[in-house]
């Protein structure tokens, strides 16, 4: 009898068994035919713990508190040259409205200025445009990718050579952190007769 | 074969193995401390694996249908009838420790090896009376 309650003993206090993952961390689970928990932190201050994708555990980054060093806005003290051209050509302003985004690669675009053709019932339209490397001049061909939708204006004969403020808005996604991108517009008239304009242009980009 | 195990804790308990048999002394949890990394088959007597190393240890399962019937040929399962894993030296997240059902066999109906990743967890193996393997608690 004495040998059953040593057993029973014995089994009653298997229950209590120690398992361990450091002090601080959250424990993570690691799917069918995994014992016990793996685990990720404790984290440092001003980091919390970032999933980078369901097949991974999480770990731990730093704390997003602002949109990042990328914000600009920037007066461009030029007017570009308007164009005559009925293909979509660049407005050249890029060189001066770069941002590099550093932390969500997600920016709010937004380049305002003053939209014209100098022809009666012309149409001008304006969209912007963002990409990499040495910006394009004015003229050049359109280059890098559009975001948000284009302006236009169609002047009849009294409105002729008046410029109407435009914004152009857009939010770009998906941006490589640490690389800068340069923020222009491309502009096209809908006859050679007709010189389109967009200027007195404001670069303004915040990464969100 | 290592039928004593050679444990401190030397528990036995004295079993009826049926006419043929008679009686028998057994330990009650069969101990086998690991040291070394490595690959091991767990013999059909022992219950208790303390496993404490910082390195890769494979523990291969023993055919849980010997395991179970116990024949003459083989060492007698342990009282508790159970397996248990242990991480002693918590050493299980940087080096996890594997457990293998044997051929053909599964755990909690799953096949494959599982992975003691939590330092100084254990895990316990109780055998199914279908024989198709183990299932853990």
């Amino acid at each position: 009898m004495k040998r059953i309650y040593l057993l029973a003993l014995l089994l009653a206090s298997s229950a209590a068994l120690a398992q361990d993952i450091p002090n601080h961390s959250v424990p993570i689970g690691g799917g069918p035919g995994v014992v016990g928990w793996r685990s990720a932190g404790p984290c440092v201050v001003g980091q919390t713990l970032i999933y980078s994708g369901t097949s991974s555990d999480p770990g731990c980054s730093a704390i997003v508190t602002t949109g990042g060093s990328g914000i600009l806005s920037a007066t461009l003290a030029v007017n570009p040259l308007g164009t005559t051209s009925t293909t979509f050509v660049m407005g050249g302003v890029g060189s001066g409205c770069r941002i590099t985004p550093n932390s969500t690669g997600r920016v709010l675009v937004i380049l305002t200025g003053t939209i014209s053709n100098s022809a009666n019932g012309v149409l001008t339209s304006v969209g912007l445009r963002i990409g990499t490397g040495t910006a394009p001049v004015n003229g050049a061909a359109a280059t890098g990718t559009s975001i948000g939708n284009p302006a236009y204006t169609q002047p009849n004969a009294s409105t002729t050579n008046v410029f109407y403020t435009v914004p152009l808005i857009g939010i770009a996604t998906g941006l490589v952190s640490g690389t800068s991108y340069w923020l222009d517009y491309n502009i096209v008239t809908s006859n050679v007769a007709g010189t389109a304009v967009f200027q007195n242009v404001v670069c303004t980009a915040i990464e969100l | 074969m290592d039928l004593d195990q050679g444990g401190i804790t030397y528990q036995r308990i004295r079993i009826w193995m049926g006419p043929s048999l008679g009686w028998f002394d057994q330990q009650v949890h069969p101990e086998l401390l690991i040291v070394a990394a490595g690959t091991y088959n767990l013999s059909d007597n022992t219950s208790v694996v303390l496993v404490n190393v910082g390195g890769s240890v494979t523990l291969n399962l023993p055919n849980v249908v010997a395991w179970q019937r116990e024949p003459v040929y083989r060492p007698m399962t342990a009282v508790e009838r159970s397996i248990w894993i242990k991480d002693l030296g918590g050493n299980a997240a940087a080096f996890p420790i594997s457990v293998v059902p044997f051929p053909g066999q599964f755990i909690d109906m799953i096949s494959g090896t599982f992975t003691i990743v939590q330092n100084r967890a254990s895990f316990r193996l109780y055998p199914l009376s279908d024989l198709t393997g183990w299932y853990s608690a």
